[in-house]
Protein backbone atom coordinates (compact mmCIF):
# COMPACT_ATOMS: atom_id res chain seq x y z
CA UNK A 1 0.00 0.00 0.00
CA UNK A 2 2.93 2.04 0.78
CA UNK A 3 4.74 1.91 -2.32
CA UNK A 4 1.39 2.17 -4.34
CA UNK A 5 0.92 5.63 -2.58
CA UNK A 6 4.66 6.52 -2.97
CA UNK A 7 4.39 5.79 -6.69
CA UNK A 8 0.90 7.80 -6.95
CA UNK A 9 2.39 10.84 -5.27
CA UNK A 10 6.20 10.18 -7.48
CA UNK A 11 3.24 10.67 -10.57
CA UNK A 12 1.65 13.62 -9.28
CA UNK A 13 5.05 15.48 -8.89
CA UNK A 14 6.41 14.41 -12.41
CA UNK A 15 2.85 15.10 -13.66
CA UNK A 16 2.85 18.90 -11.95
CA UNK A 17 6.89 19.56 -12.90
CA UNK A 18 5.20 18.69 -16.46
CA UNK A 19 2.68 21.57 -16.41
CA UNK A 20 5.36 23.79 -15.25
CA UNK A 21 7.50 22.75 -18.43
CA UNK A 22 4.73 23.44 -20.36
CA UNK A 23 3.82 26.50 -19.55
CA UNK A 24 7.40 27.71 -19.78
CA UNK A 25 7.74 25.90 -23.05
CA UNK A 26 4.50 26.57 -24.93
CA UNK A 27 3.53 30.24 -24.02
CA UNK A 28 5.23 33.03 -25.85
CA UNK A 29 5.95 36.02 -23.97
CA UNK A 30 3.22 38.47 -25.47
CA UNK A 31 0.87 35.00 -24.80
CA UNK A 32 1.11 35.34 -20.82
CA UNK A 33 0.76 38.82 -20.81
CA UNK A 34 -2.61 38.15 -22.66
CA UNK A 35 -3.49 36.10 -19.91
CA UNK A 36 -2.29 38.36 -17.13
CA UNK A 37 -4.66 41.07 -18.93
CA UNK A 38 -7.46 38.56 -18.23
CA UNK A 39 -6.39 37.48 -15.01
CA UNK A 40 -6.55 41.74 -14.59
CA UNK A 41 -10.02 41.22 -15.40
CA UNK A 42 -11.14 38.75 -13.52
CA UNK A 43 -9.84 40.03 -10.00
CA UNK A 44 -10.24 43.13 -9.70
CA UNK A 45 -13.22 44.78 -8.71
CA UNK A 46 -15.08 48.32 -10.93
CA UNK A 47 -17.70 50.77 -9.16
CA UNK A 48 -21.30 49.85 -9.82
CA UNK A 49 -21.51 52.86 -12.13
CA UNK A 50 -18.99 51.40 -14.78
CA UNK A 51 -20.32 48.88 -14.98
CA UNK A 52 -23.44 49.80 -15.62
CA UNK A 53 -22.28 51.86 -18.27
CA UNK A 54 -22.03 48.37 -20.68
CA UNK A 55 -22.70 45.13 -20.61
CA UNK A 56 -19.58 43.78 -21.41
CA UNK A 57 -16.06 44.54 -20.43
CA UNK A 58 -13.86 46.93 -22.23
CA UNK A 59 -10.26 46.20 -23.22
CA UNK A 60 -8.44 48.99 -25.16
CA UNK A 61 -5.97 49.29 -26.78
CA UNK A 62 -4.00 52.87 -27.14
CA UNK A 63 -1.72 52.71 -29.96
CA UNK A 64 -0.84 49.83 -32.29
CA UNK A 65 -1.59 46.43 -30.86
CA UNK A 66 1.94 44.71 -29.40
CA UNK A 67 0.19 41.63 -28.45
CA UNK A 68 1.06 39.68 -31.62
CA UNK A 69 -2.60 38.11 -32.22
CA UNK A 70 -2.37 36.53 -28.95
CA UNK A 71 -4.61 39.04 -27.33
CA UNK A 72 -7.42 38.56 -30.00
CA UNK A 73 -8.96 34.88 -28.68
CA UNK A 74 -10.33 36.75 -25.30
CA UNK A 75 -12.48 38.65 -27.74
CA UNK A 76 -15.95 37.17 -27.09
CA UNK A 77 -14.76 34.97 -24.36
CA UNK A 78 -16.10 36.17 -21.05
CA UNK A 79 -15.25 36.64 -17.60
CA UNK A 80 -17.44 36.97 -14.56
CA UNK A 81 -20.22 36.50 -16.06
CA UNK A 82 -19.26 39.29 -18.91
CA UNK A 83 -18.45 39.46 -22.19
CA UNK A 84 -14.86 40.65 -23.27
CA UNK A 85 -14.94 43.47 -26.33
CA UNK A 86 -11.61 44.73 -27.71
CA UNK A 87 -11.21 48.15 -29.19
CA UNK A 88 -8.56 50.04 -30.30
CA UNK A 89 -9.04 53.83 -29.34
CA UNK A 90 -7.02 56.86 -30.25
CA UNK A 91 -8.47 59.49 -27.96
CA UNK A 92 -9.83 60.46 -24.21
CA UNK A 93 -13.88 60.54 -25.86
CA UNK A 94 -13.51 57.22 -27.00
CA UNK A 95 -11.29 55.39 -23.53
CA UNK A 96 -14.34 56.85 -21.50
CA UNK A 97 -15.57 53.43 -21.75
CA UNK A 98 -12.96 51.49 -21.01
CA UNK A 99 -12.69 49.03 -18.23
CA UNK A 100 -9.09 48.24 -18.90
CA UNK A 101 -7.02 50.49 -20.71
CA UNK A 102 -3.01 48.76 -22.07
CA UNK A 103 -1.05 51.85 -23.28
CA UNK A 104 1.27 50.40 -26.03
CA UNK A 105 5.16 51.30 -24.71
CA UNK A 106 5.21 53.53 -28.07
CA UNK A 107 2.51 55.94 -26.77
CA UNK A 108 4.42 56.82 -23.70
CA UNK A 109 4.90 59.82 -24.96
CA UNK A 110 1.36 60.76 -24.10
CA UNK A 111 1.39 59.14 -20.23
CA UNK A 112 1.71 62.14 -18.56
CA UNK A 113 -1.60 64.29 -20.15
CA UNK A 114 -3.71 61.03 -20.22
CA UNK A 115 -2.42 60.28 -16.93
CA UNK A 116 -4.48 63.77 -15.97
CA UNK A 117 -6.95 62.90 -18.22
CA UNK A 118 -7.66 59.96 -16.27
CA UNK A 119 -7.56 60.83 -13.15
CA UNK A 120 -10.23 59.78 -10.94
CA UNK A 121 -11.65 57.74 -13.78
CA UNK A 122 -12.45 53.85 -12.88
CA UNK A 123 -9.97 52.39 -16.09
CA UNK A 124 -7.44 50.03 -14.97
CA UNK A 125 -4.40 51.27 -16.61
CA UNK A 126 -1.19 48.64 -17.76
CA UNK A 127 1.62 49.49 -19.77
CA UNK A 128 5.49 47.76 -20.22
CA UNK A 129 7.23 50.44 -20.44
CA UNK A 130 9.68 51.40 -17.52
CA UNK A 131 8.76 53.46 -14.75
CA UNK A 132 4.91 53.33 -15.78
CA UNK A 133 3.48 52.64 -12.41
CA UNK A 134 6.16 54.99 -10.54
CA UNK A 135 4.88 57.45 -12.72
CA UNK A 136 0.88 56.69 -11.92
CA UNK A 137 0.23 54.24 -13.75
CA UNK A 138 -1.63 51.18 -12.23
CA UNK A 139 0.17 47.74 -13.41
CA UNK A 140 3.62 47.82 -15.33
CA UNK A 141 4.66 44.10 -17.06
CA UNK A 142 8.49 44.05 -16.82
CA UNK A 143 11.29 41.75 -16.95
CA UNK A 144 13.14 39.74 -13.92
CA UNK A 145 15.24 37.06 -14.13
CA UNK A 146 14.10 35.93 -17.50
CA UNK A 147 10.35 35.92 -16.21
CA UNK A 148 7.48 38.42 -16.53
CA UNK A 149 7.05 40.41 -13.61
CA UNK A 150 4.00 42.72 -12.81
CA UNK A 151 4.50 45.69 -10.57
CA UNK A 152 1.04 47.34 -9.39
CA UNK A 153 0.49 50.73 -7.79
CA UNK A 154 -2.18 50.19 -5.28
CA UNK A 155 -2.42 54.44 -4.60
CA UNK A 156 -3.18 54.60 -8.64
CA UNK A 157 -5.44 51.81 -8.39
CA UNK A 158 -7.03 53.17 -5.31
CA UNK A 159 -7.63 56.59 -6.75
CA UNK A 160 -9.62 55.14 -9.50
CA UNK A 161 -12.41 53.84 -7.45
CA UNK A 162 -11.07 49.96 -8.14
CA UNK A 163 -10.53 47.14 -6.37
CA UNK A 164 -8.35 44.53 -6.31
CA UNK A 165 -8.76 41.13 -4.91
CA UNK A 166 -5.68 39.01 -2.64
CA UNK A 167 -5.45 36.61 -5.37
CA UNK A 168 -4.00 39.48 -7.96
CA UNK A 169 -2.32 41.03 -5.11
CA UNK A 170 -0.49 37.44 -5.25
CA UNK A 171 0.57 37.57 -8.29
CA UNK A 172 2.05 40.95 -8.50
CA UNK A 173 4.50 43.22 -6.52
CA UNK A 174 3.48 46.44 -5.13
CA UNK A 175 5.11 49.60 -5.78
CA UNK A 176 4.93 52.52 -3.66
CA UNK A 177 6.41 56.02 -5.52
CA UNK A 178 6.65 58.96 -3.60
CA UNK A 179 4.41 61.81 -4.74
CA UNK A 180 5.74 63.69 -7.99
CA UNK B 1 9.70 14.17 -3.65
CA UNK B 2 8.61 11.85 -0.84
CA UNK B 3 10.65 10.34 1.49
CA UNK B 4 9.38 7.91 3.37
CA UNK B 5 10.68 5.87 6.75
CA UNK B 6 9.25 2.58 8.19
CA UNK B 7 9.85 3.29 12.01
CA UNK B 8 8.26 0.39 13.21
CA UNK B 9 5.65 -2.53 12.04
CA UNK B 10 2.31 0.09 11.52
CA UNK B 11 4.00 3.29 11.91
CA UNK B 12 5.74 5.07 8.87
CA UNK B 13 6.70 9.06 8.50
CA UNK B 14 6.94 10.69 5.06
CA UNK B 15 8.34 13.79 3.86
CA UNK B 16 6.99 15.27 0.77
CA UNK B 17 8.59 18.19 -0.67
CA UNK B 18 6.78 19.70 -3.79
CA UNK B 19 7.95 22.50 -6.06
CA UNK B 20 11.27 22.57 -4.90
CA UNK B 21 13.65 23.47 -7.75
CA UNK B 22 11.34 26.06 -9.34
CA UNK B 23 11.32 28.33 -7.23
CA UNK B 24 7.93 31.06 -6.64
CA UNK B 25 6.46 31.14 -10.24
CA UNK B 26 2.80 31.70 -11.43
CA UNK B 27 1.05 29.33 -13.56
CA UNK B 28 -2.15 29.11 -15.68
CA UNK B 29 -4.52 27.22 -14.48
CA UNK B 30 -4.09 25.63 -17.99
CA UNK B 31 -0.55 25.07 -19.42
CA UNK B 32 -1.97 25.65 -22.50
CA UNK B 33 -4.77 28.43 -22.42
CA UNK B 34 -3.27 31.76 -20.76
CA UNK B 35 -6.77 33.06 -20.67
CA UNK B 36 -7.67 31.00 -17.10
CA UNK B 37 -6.87 32.08 -13.23
CA UNK B 38 -3.24 32.35 -12.54
CA UNK B 39 -2.22 31.33 -9.25
CA UNK B 40 1.31 31.64 -7.28
CA UNK B 41 3.17 28.68 -6.58
CA UNK B 42 5.51 28.13 -3.99
CA UNK B 43 7.52 25.70 -2.64
CA UNK B 44 6.11 23.45 0.06
CA UNK B 45 7.60 21.20 2.39
CA UNK B 46 5.23 18.88 4.69
CA UNK B 47 5.73 15.52 6.76
CA UNK B 48 3.23 12.97 7.68
CA UNK B 49 3.26 10.23 9.85
CA UNK B 50 0.73 7.02 9.06
CA UNK B 51 -0.51 4.51 11.76
CA UNK B 52 -1.91 1.25 10.71
CA UNK B 53 -3.74 -0.75 13.12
Amino acid sequence: MALLIRTLLAALLLLSAQAHADNTLQLAEQEIKAGLLYNFLKYTDWPGASMEKSPAMNVCILGSDPFAGYLQPMAGRTVNQRGIILRKVQNMQEMQSCHLLFINARAKDSWPQLKVALKGKAVLTVSDFDGFANSGGMIEFGRKNDHISVNLNMDAVTSGGLRVQDRLLRLVTLVHPGEP
Amino acid sequence: MNLGWKITEGLQFNLVGQNLFAGTHREFTSPTDPFTPATRIEPNIYGKFTWRF
